[in-house]
């Protein structure tokens, strides 16, 4: 399988010319309002609030990585509230009258986005679960929808049953008003959104989507991440209904339909998901040619839209707006051989200058007592009984198979089952076992065995939040450069991620993966750090030098428990070594009395001492 | 008796519909949105073939060499090339299957056609007078998982099949020519999909519209059901149980609503799906 | 088996890792490429696989050009291959991971393959995805051997293994040459690994063959610690 990676193009990456095109784009639309026939401009219009709706949809798909099947639910909710406080209707849900009483329209907006959004909650809540698939958002919300439009016609008194509810909008409103306000609104909407994906909050968002059980582990409340977006996606998805309502004063249960929802996820894939621009472009786009098209052409419009979605899905996957810009970003770079026009480096590391907190002082920092753990049948951890002592360098070396990094595991996940007890002292009274995101915050970092990273996210990036530690990055600055403690730096230059601060994730080799793990463990500066095989794939020069960072770690008092296999390496820098056989410690001491037990020597090398 | 009977039929008929859908989703990963445009291909060709003096067996065989053919041509085209995307081919899928349904329309037409089952009359099962066709049909249904099952389990076949399913960069590091797994599978999924679309003719109404209204509960049923045949049909009888019974003394408006609902909650209880692991 | 690799140049997008590399293993013998992380050894094996396409260059199997062959089709002319990540079916039980590479394997065969490894032997019916690193990576290596390769390339096989583990590998992997005359390709981080199964040591910097010395040159040990520092 080849690799195929989305090389960083102007528009996702630099977004100076992004955004330069939308501001062309909206200032030509502006100017478009002028010159439209009273028929159009009801185009336009509509077409805005769809872009608002994208925009939406692209937070939560393109930039949280949750796929909203049902997202046409939110938008109908917003015109539907609209449209029940402001008709009347008989028991037929036919509109006989409107109110006349203007505050009813001021409050049905912002109701419908409330409603949908605690709907959206409620939803979210429920399918975001650290064990659920990512994948069960998308079904729960098309199981919602289908719920949703065949319940619409059995509650006709709200919803105008089968033929919806019609003429409830504000009278005495001028189409180009509309206009001019659904484009303000657009303009809105989408700065908004674009100040938000480009801040450092951003990135969290972005890692939340390429690796959310790796986000956990650098303190990020992943849950919380997706559902409040969730929730904001569907608050300005109603927002743009609530708009809709206003100015058609028409709703059905076509607009809360799975058709739609698949419109909108059409406009975002075309334009580009993840890109807030292109989304836009691309439900303005889509929607002008389709109301074209279907009139002049209505049985084959649907055979037409069929095949262009499946042509556009197929052939442009990153939808058009980015393979645009990507064309655009090879033909300015053969164009200016000017170094800096088209420049990629954003974001440097720099050293950090400044105190450290001041650590607690108790020991033993984390003790396990009768420790047993497995799956299904298969017992692997077998009666552990392990202390740490602060500020000691424990290696925990052991046969294959005898259980080190579930030990690890077990240590840093509160959510895995175990019986026996395992009790961390980090300060601020002792702690329990407690969900990976809430450890981290507390001071416990994890680097994995194999490396596990942000795809799109680049090293600094990766380092930014992993700094951030769980602490909500700024939601609009946009750090430029990001300080590191100076052990950070020493991990990055050891492993040779020197000079690639803006290399992507997905793009590093696997030993550099290697370093940016370990570097993005360090980088929370935690009190207690468990690697897990932090020398894999390293050669011995370099081994070398992450040994003595880990002993400098040691002396700043850090605590540091790694598992090993390289015993040339635990005895330069272990303090204290445990033997993990079968799912028990067998041995615990300094390394020399370690290698001169029996009892380890038989286990482990598998040879009889004579 | 009767209830009983419905209950089991209604089982064997989502069995058959979700069948082919469960195997291209447990194979390849690919949630193929337009299979019940496939089961429409597949009627469409048994009632042309029925129309030409073809008996009903004949043209269901007809069905999946026609629906078969048209998962060829669809594989080759789209969904080959959209393998590392699993919500792009939702989306593709789901354009294929409007790409059907006016197609059909521009060559059939609105009105609906007829399929006329080879077996009328009513078989006695315990007592109980019970249309003979579909007791045919469960019986298929049954047989079609009892050969799917040992298929997988047994052969060398199968065996290649879940290698691709659990590692596909590995499995090419065995020699597996993993395109033509894949697009063998897709194949037989749609000609799955031609089987059940033909079997359930007689049964339903058909225009090209035909079985959209099964498509949620299949769907639901397949993600429900895990990478497993025996969650496949773990998760038909929960969901055909309930839609029967829930019709029967409720509302049947709302009956879609809960069987909807309830697969909803039996995902969250269990993500992994309904599935037995070997530990 | 004989392998050539000519002027292969190979990257992952804009990115190029291989920058003209010249690898030839004769029919029987044993080559080590050993390097720093990022260097490109993990590239070059996937590019000679045929897991990524080469933008420039040639690889030749007894000499058939296999350049941008799929994976399957260049496997099928006999070479066992370990990859580094991801290298068992961890739905399957071992069983099944061990028949992976061939249907029909002499019983003796097996039975020899899996006594040196009695890890594996005793845990057929588990799912692979439950096995600790090191026992996946000898269940790779039961597999592969299985599966009779002419040429046997492994991907850090060493990696995660303790060290008596590592002393059978070397065992195995010293039989498979001398006595099965198997062609080797091996990339390690292992120095004393590389030097005791291979007769020849390629050193990767950067994307090229910068040095190429066989083993039993006297000051091979820290000629390699030399070319491979920073």
């Amino acid at each position: 399988m080849a690799t195929r990676l989305t090389r960083p193009n102007l528009l996702s990456r630099q977004g100076r010319w992004g955004t330069a095109t939308l501001a062309l784009v909206l200032a030509a639309l502006a100017g478009l309002g002028q010159v439209l026939g009273s028929y159009d401009t009801g185009l336009f219009t509509t077409a805005f609030l769809f872009a608002i709706a994208a925009t939406s949809l692209d937070l939560v798909w393109g930039f949280v990585g949750a796929p909203d099947l049902g997202h046409a639910m939110w938008f109908g909710i917003g015109a539907l509230t609209v449209g029940a406080m402001t008709a009347v209707t008989d028991r037929t849900g036919l509109v006989i009258s409107v109110h006349d009483a203007p505050w009813r329209y001021a409050v049905a907006v912002p109701l419908g986005m409330a409603i949908a959004a605690a709907l959206a909650g409620l939803v979210a809540k429920f399918s975001f679960s650290a064990k659920g698939s990512p994948f069960y958002i998308a079904i729960v919300t098309l199981a919602l929808s289908t719920v949703v439009t065949t319940l619409y016609s059995q509650f006709p008194r709200i919803t105008g049953g089968d033929n919806g509810l019609f003429g409830f909008a504000i009278s005495g409103v001028p189409a180009r008003t509309w206009y001019y306000l659904t484009l303000a609104a657009l303009a809105l909407v989408v700065t908004g959104a674009l100040i938000l994906v480009r801040s450092d909050a951003g990135l969290l968002l972005r890692a939340v989507r390429d690796n959310g059980s790796r986000a956990r582990y650098l303190g990020a409340n992943v849950e919380r991440v997706k559902i409040v977006t969730f929730m904001l996606g569907a608050a300005l998805a109603a927002f743009a209904g609530g708009l809709y309502g206003l100015m058609a004063g028409l709703v059905s249960a076509d607009l809360f339909s799975f058709l739609f929802a698949t419109e909108m996820l059409v406009w975002v894939s075309v334009g580009g998901r993840g890109t807030i621009i292109g989304p836009v472009l691309g439900a303005i786009g889509l929607h002008l040619a389709g109301a074209r098209l279907s009139e002049d052409f209505p049985t084959q419009w649907a055979l037409i839209e069929g095949l262009l979605f499946v042509v556009v899905v197929v052939f442009l996957p990153d939808g058009v707006l980015p393979t645009a810009s990507a064309w655009l970003s090879r033909l300015v770079r053969r164009a200016t051989p000017i170094a800096g026009l088209v420049t990629r480096s954003e974001r440097r590391l720099t050293a950090h200058t400044g105190g450290r907190p001041d650590l607690p002082t108790g020991t033993p920092v984390v003790t396990c007592s009768g420790v047993h753990f497995g799956y299904r049948s298969l017992l692997v951890l077998r009666g552990v009984e392990l202390r740490v002592e602060r500020g000691e360098l424990l290696c925990i070396v052991g046969p294959n198979g005898a259980g080190k990094t579930t030990l690890l595991s077990v240590l840093a996940d509160g959510g895995l089952p175990i019986t026996g007890e395992i009790h961390f002292d980090l300060g601020s009274g002792g702690h329990g076992r407690r969900a990976p995101h809430r450890l981290a915050r507390a001071g416990v970092s994890r680097k994995f065995q194999a490396p596990h990273l942000f795809g799109t996210l680049s090293v600094a990036e990766t380092l930014l939040l992993a700094r951030a530690n769980g602490r909500l990055p700024s939601l609009w600055r946009r750090s430029r450069s990001v300080a590191v403690g100076p052990s950070v730096l020493d991990v990055v230059e050891a492993t040779g991620l020197a000079g690639r601060d803006n290399d992507l994730g997905g793009t590093l080799a696997h030993g550099l993966k290697q370093g940016l793990e370990l570097a993005a463990a360090v980088a929370s500066r935690p009190q207690v750090l468990l690697l897990d095989e932090p020398t894999a794939g390293l050669t011995t020069a370099e081994r070398e030098v992450i040994g003595s960072v880990l002993r400098r770690l040691v002396g700043a008092g850090m605590t540091v428990v790694l598992i090993e296999h390289d015993l040339d390496f635990v005895y330069q820098v272990a303090d204290r070594v445990a033997v993990l056989h079968e799912g028990r410690i067998i041995e615990q001491g300094t390394p020399a009395e370690v290698a001169n037990s029996t009892v380890v020597r038989q286990a482990y090398l598998g040879a009889v001492v004579p | 008796m009767q209830l009983a009977l419905d209950v089991v039929s209604a089982i064997g008929i989502l069995v058959i519909v979700v069948l082919g859908l469960a195997v291209v989703l447990g194979v390849l990963d690919v949630i193929n949105l337009a299979h019940t445009g496939f089961m429409a291909v597949g009627v469409y060709t048994a009632v042309t073939a029925t129309e030409h003096g073809w008996s009903f067996w004949a043209a269901v065989v007809a069905a999946m060499v026609g629906s078969g053919m048209a998962g060829l041509v669809v594989e080759a085209l789209v969904v080959r090339r959209l393998y590392a995307r699993p919500l792009e081919t939702i989306l593709a899928t789901w354009g294929i299957s409007l790409v059907i349904i006016q197609a059909l329309t521009l060559g059939y037409g609105h009105n609906n056609q007829a399929l006329v089952a080879p077996l009328t009359g009513a078989a006695n099962v315990l007592g109980t007078p019970y249309p003979a066709y579909r007791l045919v049909v469960i019986a298929i249904a049954a047989a079609l998982v009892a050969a799917l099952a040992l298929l997988v389990r047994y052969t060398r076949v199968g065996l290649t099949v879940r290698m691709v399913q659990s590692n596909e960069n590995l499995a090419r590091a065995v020699g597996i020519r993993v395109s033509l797994i894949r697009a063998t599978t897709f194949v037989v999924g749609c000609a799955m999909a031609g089987l059940g679309g033909a079997l359930l003719g007689p049964t339903q109404a058909i225009n090209p519209n035909y079985a959209v209204s099964l498509v949620a509960t299949a769907f639901l049923a397949v993600i429900l059901a895990g990478r497993r045949l025996s969650g496949v049909v773990a998760a038909c009888v929960i969901l055909g149980s309930v839609q029967i019974l829930f019709g029967r003394w409720a509302n049947p408006v709302y009956s879609s609503t809960v069987v909807i609902g309830i697969a909803v909650v039996l995902m969250r209880i269990r993500p992994e799906g309904l599935t037995w692991r070997r530990a | 088996m004989r392998v050539e690799v000519t002027s292969l140049e190979s990257g992952y997008g804009s990115a190029t890792v291989l920058r003209g590399t010249d690898i030839r293993v004769d029919d029987g013998a044993a080559l080590a490429v050993v390097g720093r992380n990022g260097m490109g050894k993990t590239t070059l094996l996937r590019t000679i696989l045929g897991y990524l396409r080469p933008s420039a260059g040639t690889v030749a199997l007894d000499g058939v050009d296999v350049t941008g062959w799929l994976p399957e089709r260049v496997v099928r002319r006999g070479v066992g291959y370990g990859p580094q990540d991801e290298a068992v079916f961890a739905d399957l039980s071992v069983a099944d991971n061990l028949a992976a590479s061939s249907h029909r394997t002499d019983p003796r065969r097996r039975a020899e393959v899996l006594d040196h490894f009695p890890t594996i032997g005793q845990r057929l019916r588990q799912r692979a995805g439950t096995l600790s690193g090191g026992e996946q990576k000898m269940l790779t290596l039961c597999r592969v051997l299985l599966g009779g390769p002419r040429l046997l390339i492994l991907d850090e096989i060493t990696d995660g293994l303790q060290p008596s583990v590592v002393d059978t590998v070397v065992r195995v992997l010293r039989w498979e040459r001398h006595e099965r005359g198997t062609t080797l390709l091996l990339v390690e981080q292992n120095i004393d690994v590389s030097l005791a199964v291979c007769d020849r040591v390629a050193v990767l910097k950067r994307g090229q063959l910068i040095a190429e010395t066989p083993v039993d040159a006297p000051t091979v040990r820290s000629d390699l610690f030399g070319l491979l520092s920073p």
